[in-house]
């Protein structure tokens, strides 16, 4: 993987939900982006605050990179507040994205909540690009979360839409799970990817779970470097004494590779008490 | 003027001040692809222990204004995967290597060092005795004097004589003076100064500590002015150099240490943000110093300062 580490412009941003904005970034990759891959932005530490901040990509073209930004912190804040021609430091891709192989032959549900809809939307393309079968689930909390400009003309979907707060002519009331189990019984053969909110991937890996489906987790963690060295983003190996970074190892992962539910962890694994 | 950006330890003369902070760089090889470590004075690694450690639980890591909290635990692949798997890459890139270790109990420092002789491809080793002493409840190795002293002296036994020992101090007892006269004592070639501060998030939602744990390490730019402090402290207490570590943010930074008395610097949590920040200032600090109208780092040392063989005693 070649990593592209450089000071860049901000070449567009456009609203397309509530407090969520797509910002384009010229830059170049050397190699094709892998659904799942990330970029780590740094805003610079003018405003006090030292470390970058990962976020899905969303597109890769020659020239330009385009994120999802949502305002969900002081990062993000800073970032939607960037202007055309405002630069900053991006590292990317990172991070191990979907692997092809794992949906190739069988029809795939993908579970997307809230941004979390940034790998999937991508990976439903390349799904669809190859002849898969794809069943798409986005679910947001209220009407104004959804990203309609991107999911209402994408070319991988209809994307079966959910909102916890409100009933909708476009979108069905209630909990995304419930369009999972749909899905599952429709195609109880399926593979299941998905990103988003923590208890929404806790519910959709038990359902998996008890149906035996599949299931490969986009996660998201508190990260300092995007390149395993800081050791911030780690998640137990379900076999080993070990620890594997989101950051490097994931995003994606097997959720057998891991030990995702809260249930499945035995024990903290410290030894002793040491800063650093 | 020529500029020599040289500076010793010990028996080990560094092709210049600037090194990575334990922690903050990994093994030294995960960023070839950026940066060139062997452009580098040396990397510090990442803090290895006997046995592989898994590391604390989830959070490891908050965010604060103007710096970090970090509660990693130690999580590394331990000296035997070091020896094997990290050292021949450093080796093979000709990067000068500084070892950080840590230990459970006084002696696994001498025998990790033994481990450590029969290798080549590193030049120094740097003990961090910020970890809790098991055998006496927890006790930081590092904030007890006598201790200190005796920790130097067995690792200094243990070390070939031309590699140099560092011990790193840290900042969270009364006098840290105390601690660098212990080194100095003990026979360490420097001290480095200073390790994370003790710092602690709340989380109001559920009026807990964010850290299982509690309390954290801090880092960051917030810590530099305790960082420069230290080191002025310690530099009238002491007369074997000073690495100064804490807050480098900007090629000023690494001056200001200078002329606080260190005669290194580690560049620690900023390399999250920018992993080519110490090759950076590698390339400008030359110009910096003859911009001062200086020679070599020494220049820079503050004309307050003791000079730098008028201080320490032999103990």
């Amino acid at each position: 993987m070649t990593r592209t580490y450089i000071e860049c412009p901000i070449v567009g941003r456009r609203d397309v939900a509530r407090d969520t904005v797509i910002i384009s970034f010229g830059v170049d990759f050397e190699e094709p982006l892998v659904a799942g891959q990330f970029a780590m932005v740094h805003t610079g530490d003018d405003d006090g605050y030292v470390l970058p901040r990962p976020y899905s990509i969303l597109e890769a073209e020659p020239g330009r990179m385009d994120l999802l930004v949502k305002v969900a912190g002081r990062g993000s804040r800073e970032l939607t507040r960037m202007r055309e021609g405002d630069s900053v430091r991006v590292f990317a891709p990172l991070g191990t994205g979907f692997d092809h192989a794992d949906f190739r032959g069988r029809p795939t549900v993908l579970v997307a909540g809230g941004v979390g809809v940034v790998p999937l939307f991508r990976l439903a393309r390349e799904l669809k690009a190859m002849g898969e079968a794809v069943r798409p689930l986005f679910g947001a909390r209220t009407p104004a979360d959804l990203p309609m400009e991107l999911l209402g003309v994408d070319p991988a979907g209809p994307w079966d839409l959910w909102v916890e707060t409100d009933p909708g002519a476009e979108h069905r009331q209630g909990l995304i799970t419930v369009g999972l189990e749909e899905a599952l019984d429709a195609a109880p053969d399926a593979v299941v990817a998905t990103c988003g909110p923590t208890p929404m991937m806790h519910a959709v890996a038990r359902i998996c779970r008890d149906r035996k489906a599949p299931l490969y987790v986009c996660l998201e963690e508190q990260m300092g470097c995007g390149s395993g060295v800081c050791r911030a983003c780690v998640i137990e190996d379900s076999a080993e004494e070990r620890m594997r970074t989101v950051c490097k190892d994931g995003p994606v992962f097997s959720v057998d590779a891991i030990r995702f539910l809260p249930e499945d962890q035995p024990s903290a694994a410290a030894e002793g008490a040491c800063v650093r | 003027m020529s500029v020599d950006l040289r500076v010793t330890t010990g028996p080990v003369t560094w092709k210049n001040p600037l090194f990575t902070a334990s922690g903050t760089w990994g093994y030294g090889v995960e960023y070839f692809d950026l940066c060139d470590p062997a452009q580098l004075g040396g990397i510090v690694t990442k803090t290895i222990t006997v046995l592989p450690r898994p590391g604390n639980p989830q959070p490891r890591v908050r965010e604060l204004r103007h710096g970090m909290l970090n509660s990693i635990g130690l999580e590394n692949v331990g000296l035997e995967a070091f020896i094997g798997e990290k050292l021949p890459v450093l080796r093979e890139h000709g990067v000068s290597t500084v070892v950080s270790l840590a230990a459970r109990d006084e002696d696994e420092f001498p025998t990790m060092i033994e481990a450590l002789a029969a290798e080549d491809g590193w030049q120094a080793v740097e003990l961090n005795l910020s970890c809790p002493n098991v055998a006496t409840g927890g006790l930081d190795f590092g904030r007890d004097p006598a201790r200190v002293r005796r920790i130097t002296e067995r690792a200094l036994a243990a070390l070939p004589a031309d590699r140099a020992l560092w011990v790193k101090l840290t900042p969270n007892v009364t006098a840290i003076s105390e601690l660098a006269v212990a080194a100095e004592r003990g026979g360490a070639h420097a001290v480095s100064c200073i390790n994370t501060l003790v710092g602690m998030e709340i989380d109001l939602r559920s009026r807990e500590p964010v850290f299982p744990r509690a309390t954290a390490g801090y880092s960051g730019p917030a810590i530099l002015p305790v960082a420069l402090a230290k080191v002025w402290e310690v530099a009238h207490a002491v007369s074997i150099p000073i690495v100064g570590i804490g807050g480098i943010g900007s090629l000023d930074d690494v001056l200001r240490f200078f002329v606080a008395g260190a005669t290194a610097v580690q560049v620690g949590t900023s390399l999250f943000a920018r992993p080519d920040l110490a090759n950076v200032f590698e390339e400008k600090l030359a110009e910096a110093l003859t911009g001062h109208g200086v020679a070599d780092v020494r220049g820079m040392r503050s004309t307050r300062l003791p000079s730098i063989t008028a201080v320490g005693s032999e103990g």
